[in-house]
């Protein structure tokens, strides 16, 4: 009896285990799930010059090991988006100032379609970290997913800018906002960053410019100064729209005091009342050349009685020589954003559009223009 | 033979008493001469007989002349005008001082009359044209009429404002956006309207005047107004006929910039247009704001904010207004003086 029942239950452990060994070698195969490649608690935050936004969305920040450039799968986005798509995050840099590397990491999610079914994605937060993973600068753009009307998107790029006298690093904000006008020159927001006691603070809050940074080589990724200004600053040159033409207006970037601030070219000697400054303006290629017209030209920068009506064929030589505007330059806030406005610490340059006078030579004839009527005789664009 | 004599005698006297109707008599005064040595000629003019109302009138000009000088500008000038009755008697008389500068007058006048037939009844009107002159200047007039049954002067249009507009005046014209409204004003009186042909400073244009003969008074043919731009009501132009004689221009190329409106504000549209020499204008109708002024008891007519439509070489993207002395030169019509 004793025998039997030790026979038993030595079989049922052999049936047993036969039967696990079954199954183990019959099971289907495990999928390939992806896991986060970090999953180190966040560095406490140091005290940053950027304050974070408060009604931006309440993303948490994860620091990722991923190669600089590479977008990351980020899973553990505490945020209600997720009918939008995953989350993307990008880097750029590194960028080497004073012997200290950042990069900028921005994070991005899909851009709403609005009417105009517009694709691709949107920076909601954009941030500039050291080597060693410090939080240097932040700013939180607005995303609204619900849009049906409208799609807006922000882009962030960077690169060095190299002067003469110092080097920085030179970012820039875009807006694209669908269905738009088109316009002459689209604008955006440029600020420079650089290296002051030891740290990396922006100069000026974000510069908005109808137009561009004047460069030599628009190929090339680093951005470099027009040339020094005196021992400490450098000029930044920016083709502004003004209007009817595109003007240069050049600012000085003083590394030391880590400043931006206007360096018009203006008369040297004359009084702050009486300064007359006269800017450089771009050839226009963009010119309507109709059979035969006329414009009117005036001796002196300002507006004469009886202007010299002169003939324009349509193979009239054209140049544009100099401008003088009503130049408007706001350096903005260098703290952070604090309301719902991405940009209202925006600084900018801005043209006035009376009193605007250019200086021409046609057909070796040179003088003033002053009014619109003879902008458009001339055919030069115009604003709708 | 003594009684033969004696009625060739009288029949002699007689021939050169009578008035010489329309024709010239030159009388020398040698009292006349002046410090210049310049020596000066009476040259008697009469004008007409006019006749009103089964009456006859005649207007009798003595002018200056200096003597020993070709047929010029500034070598004769009015002196004295009267307007006579059939018997002689003299109802007006108006004198002109003259100046005499070297070997000419510093200013002549010369004076011309005409009928002015109207619905109602018929005027007189007597034109004085001015030379050298300012600007405005150049014309001036009268009108006469029966006045309380007698032939009188007219008492000439006073200045009104925009806003007050008198009741009874029937040739106010509104300017809407869907066009000129004559305003529905009651009319006063038998009014006729003439017109008068006035220099503007480069070109004549016609020009309408209100004449209430009962009242012995004139007003002005038309005023045009518009609203916008404030409260009531502001004068903006009418519109005239033009008549005028271009002058050759000089250059290959003038230049004129042409206006969609009578407004200097719209100014993205201008059309700046090249003519060639030897081209085709075309002057269309003309807009001014009409101003009449008295001086002393004649009255001359302003013309403010003037512009002229133009069409040129039949080209309808160069039609349009022009204004300001520089673009009315362009198209041969340079300010001068009406008798060049």
């Amino acid at each position: 009896m004793k025998s039997a029942r030790i026979a038993v239950i030595a079989g049922l452990i052999l049936v047993l285990a036969e039967a696990g060994w079954w199954a183990a070698k019959n099971r289907p195969p495990r999928a390939n799930v992806q896991t986060p490649v970090s999953q180190a608690p966040p560095a406490p935050a140091k005290p940053v010059p950027a304050a974070v936004n408060a009604s931006a969305s309440s993303a948490t920040l994860i620091p990722t090991a991923a190669s600089p450039g590479a977008p990351t799968v980020n899973n553990a986005v505490a945020n209600s988006g997720s009918a939008t798509g995953p989350d993307t995050e990008e880097r750029l840099g590194p960028f080497s100032l004073s012997g200290t590397d950042y990069i900028l990491v921005l994070s991005k999610k899909k851009r709403p379609a609005g009417s105009t079914q517009e694709s691709g994605t949107t920076v909601t937060a954009m941030e500039i970290r050291d080597s060693a993973g410090t939080l240097v600068y932040k700013r939180i753009f607005p995303y609204q997913p619900d849009e049906t009307e409208f799609s807006d998107a922000w882009s962030v790029s960077a690169g060095l800018l190299s002067g003469t006298n110092g080097t920085g690093l030179l970012v820039t904000y875009d807006q694209d906002s669908e269905p738009s006008a088109p316009e002459p020159e689209p604008s955006g927001w440029y600020q420079v960053f650089g290296i002051v006691n030891g740290k990396l603070r922006p100069f000026s809050g974000p510069i908005l410019v109808q137009g561009d940074i004047l460069q030599p080589d628009n190929r090339s990724k680093i951005y470099k100064t027009a040339g020094p200004l005196d021992a400490h600053s450098d000029a930044l040159n920016f083709k502004v729209w003004a209007h009817h033409f595109r003007m240069v207006y050049p600012v000085r970037i003083d590394w030391s005091q880590g400043k931006l601030s206007p360096a018009p070219p203006c008369d040297k000697g004359s009084d702050a009342a009486g300064k007359t400054c006269r800017y450089g303006v771009l050839p226009e290629s963009d010119r309507r050349a109709g059979d035969l017209t006329f414009v009117q030209l005036c001796p002196e920068a300002s507006p004469c009685d009886r202007p010299e009506r002169v003939v324009v064929k349509k193979d009239s030589t054209l140049e544009l020589l100099s401008c003088v505007p009503d130049v408007k330059w706001e350096e903005g806030r260098v703290s952070s954003p604090a309301g719902s406005n991405p940009m209202d610490d925006q600084g900018g340059i801005s043209v006035g559009t009376e009193n605007l006078q250019l200086l021409v030579r046609i057909d070796g004839k040179q003088g003033w223009m002053h009014t619109d009527e003879d902008f458009n005789a001339l055919g030069l664009p115009f604003e709708q | 033979m003594g009684k033969s004599k004696l009625i060739c005698r009288a029949a002699l006297l007689m021939l050169f008493s009578i008035p010489c109707w329309g024709q010239q008599r030159v009388v020398v005064d040698p009292r006349s001469t002046p410090e210049t040595g310049a020596t000066l000629q009476s040259i008697e003019q009469n004008l007409g007989p006019f006749t009103i109302a089964g009456q006859s009138f005649t207007i009798a000009l003595e002018n200056r002349r200096i003597a020993g000088t070709t047929a010029g500008a500034l070598v004769q000038t009015l002196e004295k005008l009267e307007v006579r009755e059939q018997s002689g008697h003299v109802l007006y008389q108006k004198t002109f001082p003259y100046k005499l500068q070297g070997n000419h007058f510093q200013e002549v006048i010369t004076a011309s009359a005409r009928l002015l037939p109207g619905d109602n009844l018929t005027g007189l009107l007597i034109t004085y044209s001015r030379q050298p002159a300012a600007p405005g200047t150049e014309q001036s007039w009268q009108v006469f009429g029966f006045r309380d049954g007698k032939m009188a002067l007219f008492d000439p249009p006073g200045p009104e404002p925009a806003m007050n507009v008198p009741p009874g005046f029937a040739g106010v014209v509104m300017i809407t956006p869907n066009g000129p409204r004559t305003l529905p004003t009651p009319m006063r009186g038998p009014l006729d309207t003439v017109e008068l042909r006035a220099w503007t400073g480069n070109f004549f244009v016609i020009v309408p005047l209100r004449v209430d003969w009962r009242a012995g008074k004139l007003l002005p043919g038309e005023r045009c107004l518009e609203s916008g731009g404030g409260p009531g009501l502001h004068e903006v132009g009418c519109y005239m006929r033009v008549e005028a004689e271009r002058v050759p221009v000089g250059a290959d190329l003038q230049f004129a910039r042409i206006f969609p409106t009578t407004e200097e504000q719209a100014s993205m549209s201008v059309q700046h247009a090249v003519i060639p020499k030897g081209a085709e204008v075309q002057l269309l109708k003309a807009k001014s704001i009409a101003t009449w002024m008295t001086d002393g008891d004649l009255m001359r007519v302003q013309f403010r904010d003037l512009w002229l439509k133009v069409l040129v070489n039949n080209n309808t993207d160069n039609e349009g207004w022009i204004h300001g002395e520089q673009d009315l030169t362009a198209i041969g019509l340079p300010a001068r003086s009406p008798y060049q």
